[in-house]
């Protein structure tokens, strides 16, 4: 029988740890099809977070390092300068990025770090248990603002439109993980940050809006919805910037 | 030979140099020395001192509490280090700026450095003249030895050496 | 050899590249200011790389990414910035990454004085950041034992996996001496093997899977064991002091940095008029020299006085437990960037005399 489909190589034969119904499993899998369809296995290093994405650790069959929280950037540009040759991959939630690393990822687009960066963005703290985060919607629920987010918090953070401010970034694109054509749309996005960073092009950076059914308590099908009636109209997906062009 | 000093004034007056170039010079011409600089948080103007030993055998400390050499461009600066300065001890000022002190004790050698300077053409060698004062004085470095460091010291500006080297024979000069 | 005539932070630059570093991140703090200058038109001669990190925190992380890819790597900071690299440095030490680090005290606490002092020495010495690692503390009494131990700062960080701290006093950092520098030692990046593989990755243990994170308890405690046997063998191999007219003293001094200069004067000046002092420098403040203390014999050694660039007196809590309660101990310091001089400290071992013989 012909075999049309199998596992990555670069996925690693287990269950990647992340809730039913959540789309970072997804994610993965589409990093790790990149990585096999490039042949960059053995001189991949994942540069992961603090939060749910550090699960990620028993996903990804390359080198690897959980860097300390908000920090991923700063650790991956003292990898990528040292050890150029490498494709350094960097993966952040919202919290980790958008709050206690927003300094790290600010500097590291501006100085053009040449590194693909993948901002997962599911609107909460995941592995914390629910608390909002700078992305939670106005009115969206969460263990800290358990009426719903109000305007006394802020307002969601949107990062791609703040890193567009900057001059040095080469790549700016927010994806959905919501469907299947958004799926491969995503694909296709990170496959360009990855070809950037190999061709010494600089910094990328690919948001994916995602979902946490646990923590905004819903089932996975409700928070899909839940995803396109509110999320979605809130963070616009779309190429904020290619090849360094706003 | 061991010269404990310090060297103070205000921001601008040359301080630094004057202590970083007899620091140079002791490496250049087999002496022992250490220069440390005391800075305020500002970065231009306010007082400026500096810590510096010349010495024949290997500075132990480059803290000192009691220096036997006083070189002083401020009247400010002096009030401040007078009281410091050891029994026996020689201190040199700008006597244009500084009144001389009442201790009988010590050895002054007053210098108008400003007037000379001015004289001179360049009020920036003020401290070059106090230099060359000093080393006649002390009879640490000759002056052909202090000419030489300062060629290396300005090895990037060659037009300041003529004039720096008429101003430490004319300090020098003063010396009897 | 000729020497040179230089500055202590420059002099730590150059002895930091010639033994071995090849990346350098850091942040201005005063009085250290010196070392990132020169590191960021030296490094690049030599194939090196400099950043200037966004904050303390981002310097630290980009040495902890930059010992993962295998080089040797410095940063440098003062006491708050020390203070905001706590999480990073306990990371390094918790994946037995090697690296070098400087602290050119500062007066502290808090935003403290930006003249050198010598107040950090329970941070130093005690970890820093948060878990209870330990790390080599080597602390230069001159400029030239500021190069000789920065170069061979190094050596240790990669013999023992781990990152070594040197703390010297601001004094050190601003003061010019001449020295003599060591020859240039050749750098190759090194990819080292990662205890957390096995956990991460156990059937692919040649990729390099670093967390200090180990969700397996068992594997965790294994590895925290595995730790502290080399902070054993560290503490048993690194301790290294200076006895300076040991051998008939009756007032000892014990003292490190630039208070251990000081002191090295007052001893002189005492011994001249008949005074039998003596000093005990440590040369690592971690691992600690108790032995120095421990054999002093309680039937000859009047009393002890331990001297430092600190108000409140930090390093006294290692003398007691040297010496427990069988020889007096004196505390004096200054703080606030003031310093204390030689006659100062024969002053207040001359009154301890007279009290003593009343």
């Amino acid at each position: 029988m012909e075999k049309i489909y199998s596992r990555p190589k670069a996925l690693q034969n287990r269950a990647t740890g992340y809730c039913p119904g959540c789309l970072h499993g997804t994610t993965v899998k589409i990093i790790a099809e990149l990585i096999d369809e490039f042949g960059i296995q053995d001189s991949t290093v994942a540069v992961l977070p603090i939060g749910c994405s550090a699960l990620d650790c028993w996903s990804f069959e390359t080198d690897m390092i959980i860097s300390l929280h908000g920090r991923a950037p700063a650790t991956a540009t003292g990898i990528k300068r040292n050890a150029p040759e490498k494709t350094v991959i960097v993966i952040q939630g919202d919290g980790d990025l958008a709050s206690i690393g927003l300094a790290e990822i600010m500097h590291a687009a501006n100085r053009g770090e040449n590194l693909t960066v993948i901002f997962m963005n599911n609107g909460i703290f995941g592995m914390t248990g629910g608390q909002m985060a700078p992305t939670t919607l106005i009115g969206q629920k969460a263990t800290t603002a358990q009426g719903g987010r109000t305007e006394a918090h802020g307002y969601p953070m949107h990062m791609c439109e703040i890193l567009n401010e900057l001059k040095a970034p080469y790549y700016i694109q927010r994806c959905a993980m919501d469907s299947p054509a958004h799926v491969r749309e995503a694909k296709k996005a990170i496959r360009k940050g990855l070809e950037n960073q190999m061709n010494g092009k600089g910094f990328s950076f690919i948001e994916l809006m995602s979902n946490c059914p646990t923590n905004w308590s819903m089932s996975a099908e409700k928070s899909i919805e839940y995803m396109r009636e509110y999320t979605l109209k809130e963070f616009q997906i779309g190429v904020y910037r290619d090849g360094g062009e706003k | 030979m061991e010269i404990k000093m310090k060297i103070a004034g205000t921001g601008g007056q040359g301080v630094m140099v004057t202590g970083k170039i007899l620091g140079y010079a002791a490496s250049d011409h087999n002496k022992f020395a250490s220069f440390l600089p005391q800075y305020g948080t500002q970065q231009r103007g306010g007082t400026a001192s500096c810590t510096v030993i010349v010495s024949d055998k290997d500075v132990t400390s480059p803290i000192v509490g009691q220096p036997n050499t006083l070189m002083i461009f401020e009247q400010s600066a002096l009030d401040a280090h007078i009281g410091k300065l050891k029994k026996g001890g020689l201190l040199f000022i700008n006597i244009n700026t500084c009144k001389v002190p009442e201790r009988d004790d010590i050895e002054v050698v007053a210098i108008p450095v400003d007037e000379m300077a001015r004289a001179m053409g360049s009020r920036q060698v003020a401290n070059i003249i106090m230099l060359g004062a000093f080393i006649k004085k002390t009879g640490c470095f000759t002056e052909d030895e202090i000419i030489e460091t300062l060629s290396h010291v300005f090895e990037s500006k060659p037009q300041v050496m003529p004039m720096n080297i008429q101003a430490i024979h004319e300090g020098a000069a003063l010396i009897k | 050899m000729s020497k040179l005539f230089i500055k202590g932070n420059e002099a730590i630059a150059e002895a930091a590249v010639r033994g071995g570093c090849r990346f350098f991140a850091g942040y201005p703090i005063t009085p250290q200011n010196e070392i990132p200058e020169y590191m960021s038109r030296r490094l690049p001669e030599v194939g090196g790389v400099f950043v200037q990190g966004e904050s303390e925190l981002a310097s630290i992380n980009m040495i902890y990414g930059a010992a993962y890819a295998g080089v040797s790597s410095l940063t440098s900071s003062s006491g708050p910035g020390l203070s905001l690299m706590a999480e990073g440095i306990s990371s390094l030490a918790a994946s037995g990454f090697p690296a070098v680090l400087v602290n050119m005290m500062r007066g502290g606490p808090g935003t403290g004085a930006i003249q050198g002092a010598q107040m950090d020495y329970m941070q130093a010495t005690r970890g820093g950041g948060h878990g209870g690692y330990r790390m080599p503390v080597l602390a230069p009494g001159s400029v030239q034992e500021a190069v000789d131990l920065v170069y061979e700062a190094f050596d240790i960080a990669w013999k023992y996996m781990t990152p070594v701290l040197v703390v010297a006093d601001g004094y050190i950092g601003s003061v010019m001496e001449a020295v003599e520098l060591p020859p240039m030692k050749e750098s190759k990046r090194k990819e080292f093997p990662l205890y957390t593989t096995v956990h991460l990755n156990p059937e692919n243990p040649h990729r390099r899977s670093s967390c200090t994170m180990i969700t397996n308890e068992v594997d965790h405690e294994e590895w925290n064991k595995v730790q502290a046997a080399k902070y054993e063998k560290m503490a048993e191999e690194l301790v290294r002091c200076e006895e300076f007219m040991m051998e008939d003293a009756e007032y000892v001094m014990v003292a490190y940095g630039t208070s251990a200069r000081v002191a090295r004067n007052a001893v002189i000046s005492l011994r001249e008029q008949g005074i039998k002092a003596g000093l005990i420098r440590p040369i690592l403040i971690w691992p600690y020299p108790y032995e120095a203390l421990r054999k002093l014999d309680p039937a000859k050694v009047k009393n002890i006085f331990c001297l430092e660039l600190s108000i409140p007196a930090q390093m006294v809590e290692d003398v007691r437990f040297g010496v427990y309660d069988r020889i007096p101990v004196t505390t004096y310091g200054r703080s606030a960037g003031l310093t204390f001089s030689e006659e100062d400290v024969e002053e207040l071992v001359k009154k301890t005399i007279e009290g003593g013989e009343k």
